[in-house]
């Protein structure tokens, strides 16, 4: 458009002093410009139609890997010149190949296609519109547009790698599984001895029980290996976060959630989740791989919130979570969380709480001085007596300072399941 | 790309030296060497890739074909001069809108294109613009009225198009 209004102006300008000099050879020098001018406008760009499709890839994908964004362009209208297609790409994304836009000339119903790789960090990534250009070869008269393409593209988190987890909640589901049901019947590990009934394989027969008793055999049985609901926590609340370097440990803890979600679905059991934080974001418990992606798109769009009502853990929604199931918390934990988790448990509900170290993660670029060290001392002090109190009362707690391997804090932490059974009472 | 940028180099020597010669053959060195400068500063930002040197580099030649009128410059060397910096001042804006390019297939036929057609019209301009330096007409004070309210008219009607565009 500038150019278009300095040529004119040029032209007008070189015209007038032609003519109120009265100088034909000044005017003469104005044709050129003139039929430059002309032209252009004689083949300015007729309102385009293009019918302009997206494909992906892959909709989903992991962090950092690649995803191709495909996009084909038909020209349904009259041929265009010079045709500048640009998508839009959602921030956060980066491309590693190719280029979001096509500069092309496109005849009547002709087709063009071009395509770029993105990847991204963990997010929900909505692609909407496509910048049009349109202009004849001279680039004076030019048509803009928007066309509206939708498409979108998920980045997962990368779950951290975990092997399996002893969890005892006291009570499972009916379906077999790997957890120990405190109920008789077919299994491993033993139970207990009972009489014998009809129908008991002869090789459950205790033989040092029955040797006892003349007239009656027992025959041993094992404990019932079943599946259970497992409820998971992730703290989302801001003022629990801490960011350090462009590195939030909101995501450590989101890593850890989606570790946790596949090992426990892996195992069989139904797996529930709760974004606790901007709001209550929640994901209906369910079993297999349809709930893990549900549980990954849930953690994809995860962001952390500052919602004055969910400031403390006082709203969580016990009903979410079957009574006596296991309940995973991925929070740092304060201070004020202790009381509600203590209730939960007195309910009857099975605690494991996974906490990524604030204070570790805070301190590794503090400046190492004296008032420093003696403030993280002080610190780390409250936090392991917080979470003392945490274990008193019959909650598992893994302290898991970031930079260390997930999967090995978790094998140390929960080397030997905690037959607990016992129920705390709330003093009054 | 590899055609512009030479057909441009040559666009702003011609430009620069058409003018430049046609000054020094009117016996205006200083005017002539003036005119070389510009011709090279705008060669350098056309390397450094400073797009408003264009513009000024074409009205800063077509200012000084016009002036070359009242210096009696001969008009052949002032018409090649504008003519072959129309050309420049479209190339280098060519060359800057389609660089960042990664596809080379429709670069090079977008180029190609291009170029044809900036020939087509620069030489279609300077065969009309000598046939009007040839051409002698009396005109009376009342056409060149005519004349002037017509350039008036279409300015108007040219803001008020760009007006529209821009909504």
């Amino acid at each position: 458009m500038r150019r278009l209004l300095f040529l004119s102006l040029l032209l007008y300008g070189v015209l007038l002093a032609g003519l109120t000099s009265l100088r034909g050879t000044v005017v003469a020098l104005a044709i050129p410009l003139a039929v430059y001018l002309l032209a252009a406008f004689l083949y300015s760009p007729e309102k385009p139609r293009l019918v302009i499709s997206r494909t992906l890839s892959a909709t989903t994908v992991n962090q950092d890997a690649p995803a191709v964004v495909t996009l084909t362009v038909t020209n349904q209208g009259a041929a265009l010149e010079e045709v500048l297609i640009e998508d839009t790409l959602p921030s956060g994304l980066t491309i590693t190949e190719g280029e979001p836009w096509l500069q092309t000339a496109l005849p009547a119903d002709a087709t063009a296609t071009f395509s770029y790789t993105v990847t991204g960090k963990r997010g929900h990534y909505p692609f909407r519109y496509l910048h049009v250009t349109v202009n004849e070869r001279l680039g004076l008269f030019r048509r803009r547009g928007w066309l509206e393409v939708p498409g979108t593209l998920m980045v997962f988190p990368e779950p951290l790698k975990l092997e399996h987890l002893d969890i005892r909640p006291l009570r499972t589901r009916g379906y077999a599984g790997p957890i120990p049901s405190r109920q008789a019947g077919s299994g491993t590990d033993f139970f207990g001895v009972r009489e014998y009934q009809m129908g008991d394989p002869l090789r459950w027969v205790n033989w040092r029980a029955s040797a006892r008793h003349q007239h009656t055999l027992f025959t041993n049985e094992f404990e019932m290996e079943r599946i259970a609901d497992v409820g998971l926590i992730l703290d989302a609340r801001q003022h629990n976060n801490i960011v350090v370097d462009h590195d939030s440990l909101f995501e450590h803890a989101i890593e850890a959630t989606a570790g946790l979600a596949e090992t426990f679905l892996n195992d069989g059991d139904r797996v529930g989740l709760l974004v606790y934080g901007r709001g209550l974001e929640i994901t209906y418990p369910g079993y297999g791989k349809v709930q893990r992606e549900r549980i990954l798109r849930a953690l994809a769009n995860a962001r952390t919130g500052d919602s004055l009502v969910f400031e403390s853990l006082d709203y969580l929604p016990v009903r979410f979570f079957p009574a006596k199931s296991q309940i995973v918390l991925i929070s740092p934990l304060r201070e004020d969380d202790l009381p509600v988790l203590t209730r939960l448990r007195a309910r009857g509900y099975q605690i494991l709480v996974v906490s990524p170290d604030p204070v570790a993660f805070e301190a590794q670029n503090r400046a190492q001085d004296t008032a420093t060290d003696f403030a993280l001392r002080i610190i780390r002090v409250e936090r392991e007596l917080m979470l003392r109190r945490l274990r008193r009362v019959g909650i598992q707690v893994v302290d898991w300072q970031v930079d260390q391997p997930f999967d090995k804090v978790m094998r140390l932490s929960l080397v030997r399941p905690m037959a607990q059974t016992r129920i705390v009472r709330i003093e009054r | 790309m590899k055609l512009s940028p030479y057909v441009l180099t040559f666009s702003t020597f011609i430009a620069a030296g058409a003018l430049a010669l046609g000054y020094a053959l009117n016996a205006q060195p200083l005017i002539a060497l003036f005119f070389v400068a510009l011709g090279l500063l705008w060669l350098v930002a056309q390397r450094y890739k400073w797009l408003p040197a264009a513009s000024l580099g074409l009205l800063g030649v077509t200012i000084g074909a016009v002036l070359g009128t009242w210096y009696g410059v001969k008009s052949g060397w002032l018409l090649v001069s504008v003519t072959a910096g129309l050309a420049a001042w479209d190339l280098h804006h060519f060359i800057q809108h389609l660089q960042t390019s990664e596809n080379p297939e429709n670069v090079r036929a977008l180029e190609r294109a291009h170029v044809w057609r900036l020939g087509g019209v620069v030489g279609v301009g300077l065969l009309l613009g000598t046939l009007a330096l040839t051409i002698r007409l009396t005109l009376r004070f009342g056409v060149i009225l005519i004349l002037m309210w017509l350039a008036f008219f279409g300015l108007s009607r040219l803001i008020h198009y760009l007006r529209q565009e821009s909504d």
